[in-house]
């Protein structure tokens, strides 16, 4: 590739807006976001449930209205393209999304599902239409046959099959992963995880990969991000992040990564305080009123993200990143308990 | 939340399914038969495509109507009380009357059993209203009430949104309040936390455990997560191909496990700094049009291959995946007792 080191995908300042229904207020899911994607390379998104994973994700693919800042795929700047532009784009960047069944047709079979991409773009004609769907069927472990059936005569885990050979068969470049893998046993997972680790591999494909399953972040990404509350706090390559996590936050996620091993019934897993709104975010950093490091400055002024002294790569939106907390006495008393 | 104790169980029976495709006839579940007992949380494992939301709907009478139908077997209901049905064979009425109150679901796809038009709140608030007889302002402070239990911040002004604007994880906790709102005896749950990232499932996990002791909430935990199920499940059942292939206590099947599928599952938990992707079972679970004879797992088998390289050719038989153990292709192992409360359908570990 001649342009290895040129991202695919840059997001500049992204920020996603959405009305609050009820009242004038507004709920900012995605807040000042900015990373870039290089070809061939994995970002893994992790983050508690509602921190606005999706909303990035759909953000980047202009799915959703941007209500602020810039993204650029291929050095081409999203927010100034025209429809028909952008519709030959979106052949290059596809989306998974999180909600399998939502995103299958339910009149349509799975075989006009997953060609759907090939007609509409006119990537195949007649019967080659038809052979490329069942080698996607098949690459996904599903079978030809399948592609008569309706999405509710599939179990969970065949329809999320269906949704990545849909999203794979028109060759993209850019593949937006939410959650990918969730409803599939292991076994599948296995399976899925090296099909698009191999396609990384032989055709340079990217992506940006949300699972809030710690271990698969960790062996499928080449860097990982962490969101709270619509920011990035941490960013940085995977081994960094997992090894040295410099956010209070991504030690919390780390450390709770229940044991696949049955334990007498202990008092409880690890668990955070109350969850905060997005609507009403706390002043400071996002995270003091759950963080068991919290000090006065953490209430009143917003960490900036910011490079870590052991990577440049590196980087962690918390007041005391570059301080060991590992002996450190947590000063929360709503903060984490054991 | 519910002062009265359940003592509710559910005893399956035998029980089969038959659905109706263009292939003809098929039964994706045959022969299925565990309790869930009050208090208790029995897990029902096994890959995708294996039957478990097939059985978990058929427990609740919700299969697709015309198309499928329990062609087999009995789901036993007992409120303790001396008071029992059979909801295989109950009149409709009947099982409505039940459905929601006694027994609850949360189902594997949040998007679609939540109704798009109505709030969250409405629609958590409808299941106590109608089954709790609250009224309209009791059930809603229940609703949001509920709703901060499941881990949803700013939930008063969150029971007001519809369900599109909440998060994928956020719909799978509203599911999750939904069902909890009539105080279900017992809770069949298929999948309930596959959405969820570690933090909020633990909390999920506790607030369901505390339900189970105050209450008495019997549960069944659906997944193909053996990593949750070690957290939350007193019991698991593996499910292959339609059949329930081993049953022990949580502790005794990952300390012990006897079934060659079963250590298999096991063997590809991921785990961090361990990491997944590397293996997986080999070959697939067959479909329901097309399970193979004898033991369903045969094809898949390392143990009946491995005893086939050791014991004599007269035992063995070829079959397109290899050389197999004849007994496991012309036998169809029962589940049978190898321990106390440890059951395995296999002949060969069996004998
Ligand atoms: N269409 C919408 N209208 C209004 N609010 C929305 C909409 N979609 C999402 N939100 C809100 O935006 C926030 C972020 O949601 P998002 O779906 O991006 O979260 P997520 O990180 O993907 O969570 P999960 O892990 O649960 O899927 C949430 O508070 C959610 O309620
Ligand atoms: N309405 C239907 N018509 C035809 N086949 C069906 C129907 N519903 C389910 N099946 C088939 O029955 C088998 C069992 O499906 P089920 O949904 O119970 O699997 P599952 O164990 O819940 O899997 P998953 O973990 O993927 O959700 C699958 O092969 C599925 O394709
Ligand atoms: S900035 Fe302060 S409150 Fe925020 S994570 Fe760091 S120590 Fe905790
Ligand atoms: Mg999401
Ligand atoms: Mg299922």
């Amino acid at each position: 590739m001649s342009n290895a080191t040129f991202p695919l995908l840059c997001a500049k300042d992204l920020s996603v807006r959405y009305r609050v229904s009820g009242g004038r207020g507004v709920l900012m899911a995605v807040n000042d976001v900015t990373f870039d994607l290089l070809r061939a390379t994995t970002l893994g998104l992790v983050g508690e449930s509602g921190c606005g994973k999706t909303t990035l994700a759909r953000a980047v693919l202009r799915l959703v209205p941007v209500s602020d800042g810039q993204v650029v795929f291929d050095g081409l700047d999203l927010s100034h393209l025209s429809g028909s532009h952008l519709r030959r784009l979106r052949r290059r960047m596809q989306i998974v999304f999180q909600d399998p069944l939502g995103s299958l047709s339910p009149r349509m079979t799975i075989g006009d599902a997953v060609g759907e991409g090939l007609r509409i773009h006119r990537l195949r004609r007649g019967s080659a239409i038809r052979d490329r769907v069942a080698e996607m069927l098949e690459r996904v472990g599903l079978q030809a046959a399948d592609m008569v059936r309706y999405p509710y005569e599939l179990s969970g885990g065949q329809r999320q099959r269906v949704a990545i050979a849909r999203a794979l068969a028109v060759g993209p470049e850019l593949l937006v992963c939410d959650e990918p893998v969730s409803a599939l046993d292991v076994s599948a997972q296995a399976q899925i995880l090296s099909l698009l680790v191999g396609l990384r591999r032989d055709f340079g494909l990217t992506y940006l990969f949300i699972s809030h399953n710690l271990a698969i972040v960790d062996s499928v990404c080449d860097a990982v991000a962490v969101m709270y509350l619509g920011r990035f706090v941490e960013i940085g390559p995977r081994a960094a992040v997992f090894e040295n996590p410099g956010h209070p936050y991504t030690r919390v996620l780390l450390e709770s990564v229940p044991d696949p091993e049955p334990r007498p019934r202990r008092a409880s897993l690890r668990t955070i305080g109350e969850p905060a709104s997005p609507s009403s975010p706390p002043p400071g950093c996002p995270f003091h009123p759950r963080c068991p490091f919290a000090v006065d400055v953490c209430r009143h002024d917003r960490p900036e993200l910011r490079a870590t002294s052991s990577a440049p790569a590196h980087r962690v939106a918390c007041h005391r990143a570059d301080e060991d907390l590992s002996g450190a006495t947590p000063s929360n008393a709503s903060g984490i308990t054991a | 939340m519910s002062p009265n104790r359940h003592s509710a169980a559910l005893a399956v029976r035998d029980l089969r399914v038959e659905i109706r495709t263009r292939e003809g006839i098929v039964r994706p579940v045959d022969g299925v038969s565990f309790d869930i007992r009050p208090g208790r949380t029995l897990g029902l494992a096994g890959e995708s495509g294996c039957g478990k939301t097939v059985s978990a709907l058929a427990l609740m009478r919700l299969l697709p109507r015309g198309q499928a139908r329990i062609s087999g077997g009995s789901v036993l209901w007992s409120n303790g009380d001396g008071e029992s049905v059979n909801l295989a064979t109950a009149a409709e009425q009947e099982v409505r009357r039940l459905r929601g109150r006694r027994l609850a679901m949360i189902f594997q796809d949040p998007a679609a059993a939540l109704n798009p038009v109505f709030t969250v709140g409405e629609q958590i608030a409808e299941v106590s209203r109608l089954h709790l007889g609250l009224s309209h302002g009791k059930a809603m402070r229940r609703a949001v009430s509920l709703l901060s239990r499941v881990g949803i911040a700013d939930a008063a002004r969150r029971a007001r949104e519809y369900p599109h604007q909440f998060s994928g994880g956020m719909q799978q906790r509203a599911m999750l309040a939904m069902a909890l709102a009539g105080e279900p005896g017992i809770l069949i749950a298929d999948e309930p936390t596959t959405a969820l990232d570690v933090t909020v499932q633990a909390q999920i996990v506790d607030l369901l455990r505390g339900l189970q002791s105050e209450a008495g909430m019997g549960m069944l935990w659906v997944t193909h997560d053996l990593g949750v199920l070690a957290q939350v499940a007193d019991e698991i059942c593996v499910m292959y191909a339609g059949r329930i292939v081993e049953r022990a206590g949580t502790r005794e099947l990952f300390a012990n496990p006897l079934h060659p599928y079963t250590q298999a599952l096991l063997a590809c938990v991921p785990r961090l700094h361990r990491p997944a992707g590397t293996g997986g079972i080999p070959g697939s679970v067959p479909t329901p049009a097309e399970v193979p004879p004898g033991c369903r797992f045969h094809p898949r088998c390392a143990l009946s291959r491995r005893l086939a390289v050791e014991l004599d050719a007269e035992l063995c038989v070829n079959t397109q995946s290899g050389s197999v153990l004849r007994r496991c292709v012309d036998e169809v192992p029962a589940l049978r007792p190898v321990g106390a409360d440890h059951w395995v359908a296999c002949g060969e570990v069996a004998s």
